[in-house]
């Protein structure tokens, strides 16, 4: 076998238009009109394919106890993308998810950024070092309904 | 598309209407010409050897061999999946590729069709964009006489990542862990 290889390129979609994919699963669970915000301490975190996982632990309604909330988001290429990097968040650390909120009214979401205790920007999905909440949440709208 | 085609991929998506199934929820290949139209905004990564030719989809971790000359199978030899058997040629500065060997994939969402379906891409650096990055562009040329009445014509363009990388996907890895969890949960203990 001939395993010489002379030549690399990476390349990446000049359009997204043209990139549409499969899904991983559907987007529609969300609303990507919304924005909600969530600071909590994280119980779980994982950047994986093909969606990233996360929990947070929140205190009950009545002020009694805690109770933990999930959330999903894009890819690892998309958490890197949009300035995350290994270690940024930690379990224990305490965090503010801006996500896009279950339509039917479940607690969580679909991760739009992730800032820290203040809400001071971390990571996005895709747009690195973008602060603009409003437009990250439209390329993540974009990017989770072509899918 | 023929009736038959259409009747197919009208019963698919009856199927699997209202569910969250879907070869990539199931961390399947695309399959051409989905893997190669539709990357998801994914980058793919190009090896060039003088008798293959590597192309890595970073979605899903797809991988195409293109062969080149000699180092061809048999017809006989190759073995159909979900991207089809390759093989490339060069005319001038263009890099004609043709797959066959295809297996029958109504499930892609756009490019649905049988197993009879070919495919001849014809790619070609098309100048460079504002930035002084190279453009490659494709036009996809899929025949199918099960699906479709004509040919089904597409193209696209993608432009380089100078020293770029495409990242490790492992898609299964998801599935796996939560099994490992479901199965410490049913012995009611902790997952080491």
């Amino acid at each position: 076998m001939n395993t010489m290889l002379r030549r690399f390129f990476v390349f990446t979609a000049a359009s997204l238009l043209a990139a549409t994919a499969g899904a991983h699963h559907s987007a529609v669970a969300f609303d990507f009109g919304k924005q909600v915000k969530y600071t909590g301490k994280v119980t779980a975190f994982t950047a994986i394919n093909p969606h990233m996982k996360m929990t947070i632990e929140l205190p009950n309604a009545d002020g009694k106890g805690m109770h933990e909330v999930k959330f999903e988001g894009h890819s690892v290429r998309h958490m890197y993308d949009g300035g995350y990097r290994k270690g940024m968040v930690k379990i224990g650390d305490t965090i503010t998810v801006n996500c896009a909120p279950y339509k039917n009214g479940t607690e969580g979401g679909y991760v739009v950024s992730v800032g820290d205790a203040k809400g001071e920007f971390m990571f996005g999905m895709r747009s690195r070092g973008a602060g603009d909440d409003a437009r990250v949440g439209e390329e993540v709208r974009k990017t989770a309904e072509s899918k | 598309m023929t009736p038959e085609g259409k009747a197919r991929v009208d019963a698919y998506n009856k199927l699997t209407q209202g569910t969250d199934d879907s070869p990539y929820a199931w961390c399947t290949g695309l399959g051409m010409p989905a893997s190669m139209m539709g990357s998801g905004g994914y980058p793919m990564e190009i090896l060039q050897g003088k008798s293959q030719m590597i192309i890595v989809y970073e979605a899903m971790d797809e991988l195409r061999r293109i062969y080149f000359g000699a180092r061809n199978m048999p017809m006989a030899d190759r073995v159909p999946s979900r991207n089809g058997y390759s093989s490339g040629r060069w005319e001038g500065d263009t890099l004609v590729v043709e797959t066959d060997n295809l297996v029958d994939q109504v499930d892609q969402r756009n490019t649905a069709h049988s197993d009879q379906a070919t495919i001849v891409e014809r790619y070609k650096l098309d100048g460079t964009d504002a930035q002084g990055r190279r453009i490659l562009a494709v036009e996809m040329t899929m025949t199918d006489p099960v699906f479709y009445t004509s040919p089904v014509v597409s193209t696209k363009r993608w432009v380089e990542i100078p020293n770029g990388h495409a990242l490790p996907y492992d898609c299964p890895e998801t599935k796996w862990l939560e099994r490992i969890e479901e199965i410490a949960a049913k012995k009611g203990v902790p997952v080491p």
